[in-house]
């Protein structure tokens, strides 16, 4: 390790090491030991001191370094950083005894604490001080120094409630929720990113017999302390949580755990500044690069603990996570740019690229008057970039002067995942709407960068685990909006109350609508020759039993629970919105009646069958034809003229028209809402059903354009109920069971469809 | 026909309101919290005495008399301890027998003992005159209502309890009603000889805390009243400074019985840790508290004084505020130093060790104030000795030890050796009052982790019990 990096290192832990101390207790069993330099000679300083050499005197250094993700370029961790109180080993001749080895009191070494993990990785307390964001936040990027977790997710691990620091957060009296719950219950990093060979933690072989659930065989406590494997495991929320015991008021709760990772409900509205761009192309005043973030607002003047810092919106895109399975989860942009020296490929040093910005404490007069626009005498944050090529070629020039071959802008877009910085259980997003609504996280534009360094895109780098869907365009000022499908969501998922098929719900309002038209202009024909004609007021005759018990109690029942379907469908679908209604309120009402129905419908196909009361269904081949034209002329013509209906066939209780009605709607169309509701339902509660059918987005727009026939059924039906003696008459004899009989007429009427 | 028509009908709309009425409730917000199932809003009577009060009183004892003359039923207050200074018969643990004990005939590390002293330390009895053994404890009318009933704020007890010439007694008996917080704060706030000096969770902060200092008498307003019940003047309440045991206590279950935290992990803490623990994350937050009181020093008029730090007459101080409690195992009895015992002057005596340990089940970690400091004990008997201090020719006025542990001596019936010495004692005062609200309750990480507040070695277990859990 260079002596650049390790002074880098001493100096950036040495400042880091405010917020984030915490005392590592000394280590009552771990040998005495001497720091020894790269010869292995003693040593009795900081600097000299070699670890690789001293603490590679027990544990394998060579397999650690080739066991490890903590390497050079990526980071420069090293022994002391992570596993050291405070991350630096303090030597001086006093704490060494007599044969130069440490003193017990100094031996402060052991698993790596929160305070470690956190001098590289983001901000992290342990909530005895007042949560702030140090002065370094916006420091310049170093080897590992990513404060990924931080600027990356917008997470700070802390325990302490978020009411009690000292940033100004949007509604923040309400915020009486610890920062990282986790951490405030003392479940900490190495937790879940423990060594891939930790006894402790791993069950060992499993899977390979199937009569074996655990393999015991195991290395030893020794084997590990000399050999850890330092690829440390990424764990799964499931790894400790089981959803299913929780989250009863969840609607079709097997599907939202099969294809949502938790943090989407549970990692929304993070309060931490998470960064959009960390652009080291450009330096501030100060000598940090410039960094835009999502959810800070700064207004003149403010640093980072006074400006405002509203909830975090992450993107939602499909993801494979670390228990393989592929699901929708939030991630945070960030696009990193730096200048990169096109012949070789490496990048530019910032400390050069901060000379060509600064000079003598402050923007160089050259930088200020290319860059300030306004005239201001500064810099401001929304000058402060490479947004045309002149700005760019002018400070390439500067960096060539510098010595730099061809430097080049590059544009890097990490994806991190939101992982920490979860928070209490009434922090989660319990609002269906936020996704199951026509305006949805799934959907939502994405503004990947306000604006674009250089005018070059950022690029994914290789091996990215998330899929970003949709279509990167162009943004108002220059920079990359993310647009995706409107009615779609990740992963092609269909998602009741959001996604749609647009032309099924064209036409079948379409239908609804020229029904609803025709019905209007009919009755309203109808009234109008009626009062020309004058009052004629039919004989009225005997009374007859047509409609017995079980045929009224079963027409009532299918018209409640179609209704009720009909209304709480609208609710789901989400396009009428009458609002008197949640969405697990409509579902649930839904399904109740679903069932209602159906069973329902087979105790009326049952009682048909038995009967055989389903001969009034089945048309009568003979002269039917004919009998249905009559009916159908009598519709369009003879009504109008106050003509009598026309006599069904004998022994027929319904007209053709309602047979030819009635075929269609209990042979094709109930069956297909049935068993595509089924199939809806069934996803729901058990999400392999949707491997096995592809998916919901054929099945749920049929559903939904049957849907729209009953509606337009119904509109039909209610009006043609009032094409009786009286409007009400048929009403009636649907409630009562007696129907009117013409004087002179010996076969009585059938009902209207 | 008709009937039909009404019964299908009704029917169908039954059926309508059902739906309804589902979507309805599915929508329901949860009620509001409901207060503590126990909790019974009190009536309190207002009832205004000044049309009943004479114009004029020739004395302390006249104004009882005019109290008993409407209410001969609070003369029962002179069975309680508030009146005779002692309790019921008990057996003290470590001692033979049943004994009462109480202030009248206990030693404390403040103070130090009563008997003697009775000029000063009578100031707080609720009588009139205790000056020696020949105070008639029977006759009603030494009883002062006044100092827990008035409400004028102006009514001075002096020495021997005597009201003051300034106190207007009739203005005070006109104003008479149900204690107000002032009341109990005169004398309990004062315990030790100064503000704040003894409790550590009382002190005149009570009597208008903010919410975060008690939620109960700040939030809510209780009076102490409300927790302390008094059925026929026997108040509710014992402190474990003069008593054993609480049988006539009150507890935080009187109210918030059954009560469930809203994070299920909580209770399982319910049977190992006390609701105080918890609860009271600090004590003495507006108001500091002793917290160190060496008589050995005492006497030096070379010495600048400061109630804070150092008076002649009382010794060398310190005092602490917004004090994190020390935690100890606690079954709700103590052990007693009794008048007589022996005692290790090389080693710390405790005068009421809270008794419990891990493995007694009735035990629960309880947060207490410890008292620490040197007292006057007799160093050729070995035990610790009841000097007489401000009573009349005591320490006070002569600053000679010896003299003074003569007269105490004679005072509480004591053999005195001749040799005197100085011991180091504790008090420990187990904390319930300063209640913070809920959200300030104490959160894992304040016991459980690095920077915990529990020893948990001390407390006797292995390690933290979040990593070996908790007894069984």
């Amino acid at each position: 390790m260079t002596r650049l990096a390790a002074a880098l290192l001493v100096l950036l832990s040495l400042a880091a090491a405010g917020p984030a101390s915490s005392q590592q207790p000394v280590n009552p069993i771990h040998p005495f030991f001497a720091p020894l330099d790269a010869a292995g000679k003693k040593v009795r300083t900081a600097e000299e001191m070699n670890p690789e050499k001293t603490c590679g005197a027990c544990h394998d250094a060579a397999y650690i370094a080739a066991h490890t993700d903590h390497r050079p370029p990526k980071s420069a961790a090293t022994c002391i950083q992570c596993h050291v109180d405070g991350g630096r080993l303090d030597i001086r001749p006093e704490r060494l005894d007599a044969e130069g080895k440490l003193r017990r009191e100094s031996i402060r070494i052991g698993t790596p604490r929160a305070a470690n993990c956190g001098v590289c990785h983001g901000l992290v307390s342990d909530g005895k001080s007042h949560v702030s964001l140090p002065p370094t936040f916006e420091g310049s990027p170093a080897p590992g120094h990513t404060w990924s977790l931080t600027q990356g997710e917008g997470a700070i691990v802390a325990p302490q409630r978020m009411t009690d620091s000292f940033l100004d957060l949007e509604g923040k009296e309400s915020l009486a929720a610890p920062w990282d719950v986790h951490a405030a219950k003392l479940v900490d990093c190495i937790a879940c990113h423990y060594a891939a060979n930790s006894p402790a933690r791993t069950d060992g072989k499993k899977g390979a017999l199937r009569y074996l659930t655990a393999d015991p065989r195991r290395q030893t406590q020794a084997e590990f302390l000399v050999r850890p494997d330092h690829r440390l495991a990424e764990q799964d929320c499931r790894a400790c949580h089981d959803p299913m015991k929780a989250h009863a008021f969840l609607p079709y709760r097997e599907r939202h755990m099969q294809v949502l990772s938790c943090a989407v409900c549970h990692a929304s509205g993070l309060m931490g500044p998470a960064a959009e761009m960390v652009d080291a192309t450009a330096v501030t005043a100060a000598g940090n690069p410039a960094v835009r973030y999502r959810n800070v607002e700064r207004r003149a003047g403010d640093t980072m603990n006074t400006a405002r810092i509203r909830p975090l919106k992450p993107l939602l895109v499909e993801r494979v996570e670390s228990d393989g399975v592929r699901r929708v989860a939030p991630v945070n942009l960030v696009s990193r740019y730096r200048w990169v020296s096109r012949l070789d490929g490496t990048d530019v040093p910032f400390e050069t690229v901060a000379r060509a910005w600064r000079e003598a404490g402050d923007h160089a007069p050259e930088v200020v008057a290319m860059f300030d626009a306004d005239r201001s005498g500064r810099i401001d944050e929304a000058e402060l970039r490479l947004d045309t090529p002149q700005k760019t070629e002018f400070m390439a020039a500067r960096l060539r002067a510098l010595g730099v071959n061809d430097p080049v802008v590059v544009g890097q877009l990490d994806a991190h995942p939101l992982a920490h910085g979860i928070s209490t259980r009434d922090r989660a997003l319990r609002d269906c709407t936020a996704c199951h609504a026509e305006e949805s996280r799934l959907a939502d534009d994405y503004l990947v960068a306000a604006y674009l360094p250089g005018g070059s895109p950022p690029r994914p780098p290789d091996g990215a685990r998330v899929a970003l869907s949709g279509l990167l365009a162009p943004s108002d000022g220059g920079g990359l909006v993310l647009q995706r499908d409107r009615d779609g969501a990740p992963g092609g998922l269909h998602v009741l109350g959001h996604s749609r098929q647009a032309w099924t719900n064209r036409l079948g309002f379409v239908a609804f609508l020229a029904v609803l038209l025709g019905v209007i202009v009919h009755g309203a024909l109808r009234y109008a020759f009626g009062r020309k004609r004058g009052r004629v007021a039919h004989p009225v005759g005997e009374k007859e039993y047509v409609f017995g018990r079980y045929e009224r109690l079963w027409h009532w029942t299918m018209a409640v629970s179609g209704i009720a379907l009909i209304v709480t469908g609208l609710e789901v679908h989400g396009a009428a919105g009458f609002g008197f209604m949640t969405l697990p309120a409509a579902v649930a009402i839904h399904n109740t009646f679903a069932v209602i129905l159906i069973v329902n419908a087979f105790l009326a196909l049952f009682y048909h069958l038995a009967t055989a009361a389903i001969r009034n269904f089945i048309p009568h081949p003979k002269g039917f034809m004919a009998n249905a034209l009559e009916h159908m002329t009598y519709q369009a013509r003879g009504i109008f003229y106050g003509e009598s209906h026309p006599r069904n066939a004998a022994g027929q209780k319904l007209n053709p028209l309602q047979q030819l009605t009635y075929l269609a709607l209990l042979n094709v169309l109930f069956p297909l809402q049935i068993v595509t509701g089924a199939l809806i339902w069934a996803v729901g509660k058990w999400p392999a059903v949707a491997n096995a059918i592809g998916g919901l987005h054929h099945v749920a727009p049929v559903h939904n354009a049957g849907a729209w026939l009953f509606l337009t059924f119904f509109v039909l039906h209610v009006y043609l109920v009032s094409t009786g003696r009286t409007p009400t008459d048929h009403l009636k004899s649907m409630i009562t069971g007696y129907q009117h009989v013409d004087t002179d007429e010996a076969a009585p009427e059938g009902a209207e469809p | 026909m008709t009937k039909k028509y009404l019964l299908l009908g009704s029917m169908f709309i039954a059926v309508v309101a059902a739906v309804v009425g589902v979507a309805v409730a599915l929508q329901t917000p949860p009620a509001p919290p409901q207060a503590a199932p126990g909790f019974s809003k009190r009536a309190r009577p207002h009832f205004d005495h000044a049309p009943v009060t004479p114009a004029k009183f020739d004395g302390p004892q006249a104004v009882t008399r005019s109290c008993l003359g409407c209410h001969p039923d609070a003369a029962h207050v002179m069975k309680t301890s508030h009146w005779q200074w002692l309790g019921e018969e008990v057996v003290v643990p470590g001692h033979e027998g049943k004994t009462r004990i109480g202030k009248k005939n206990l030693l404390n590390n403040f103070c130090l003992v009563n008997r003697g002293n009775e000029k000063t330390c009578t100031k707080c009895h609720i009588g009139y005159g205790w000056a020696d053994d020949s105070f008639d404890f029977k006759n009603p009318e030494n009883v002062d209502c006044l100092v827990c009933h008035e409400k004028t704020g102006t009514y001075v007890k002096g020495m021997y309890g005597i009201p003051t010439k300034e106190s207007d007694l009739v203005a005070a008996a006109k104003s008479v009603g149900t204690p107000q917080r002032e009341n109990c704060l005169g004398c309990h706030a004062f315990g030790g000889g100064g503000q704040g000096v003894k409790h550590g969770d009382i002190d005149s902060s009570l009597a208008h805390p903010f919410d975060e200092e008690d939620v109960h008498m700040g939030r809510h307003g209780f009076l102490c009243v409300d927790c302390h019940k008094a059925p026929d003047h026997q108040i509710k309440g014992r402190a474990f400074s003069v008593g054993v045991e609480d049988s006539n206590g009150v507890a935080c279950s009187d109210c918030h019985d059954g009560h469930k935290h809203t994070d299920a992990r909580v209770d399982t803490h319910v049977k190992s840790v006390a609701c105080q623990t918890c609860h009271i994350p600090e004590f003495a937050g507006q108001l500091p508290t002793k917290a160190w009181w060496d008589w050995s020093k005492a006497g030096d008029a070379a010495r600048k004084e400061d109630p804070h730090g150092y008076l002649k007459i009382k010794g060398e101080f310190t005092y602490q505020q917004d004090a994190v409690p020390e935690y100890r195992w606690f079954n709700g009895t103590v052990g007693r130093y009794l008048l007589g015992d022996k005692i290790d002057p090389n080693k710390v005596t405790v005068l009421n060790p809270p008794l419990g340990g891990i493995d007694d089940p009735k035990a629960k970690i309880w947060p207490f104030k410890i008292h620490r400091g040197k007292q006057p004990y007799d160093a050729g008997f070995n035990y610790l000795f009841p000097p007489v201090t401000g009573g009349k020719g005591g320490y006070w006025t002569t600053f000679d030890w010896d003299s003074a542990f003569r007269l105490g001596s004679e005072a509480s019936k004591i053999p005195y050796s001749g040799k005197y010495g100085f011991a180091p004692t504790e008090m420990y005062w187990p904390l319930s009052h300063m209640v913070s609200t809920k959200e300030n309750a104490l959160a894992c990480t304040d016991c459980h982790g690095e920077k915990s507040r529990m020893d948990w070695k001390a407390l006797g277990y292995a390690a933290d019990p979040i990593k070996t859990g908790g007894r069984p």
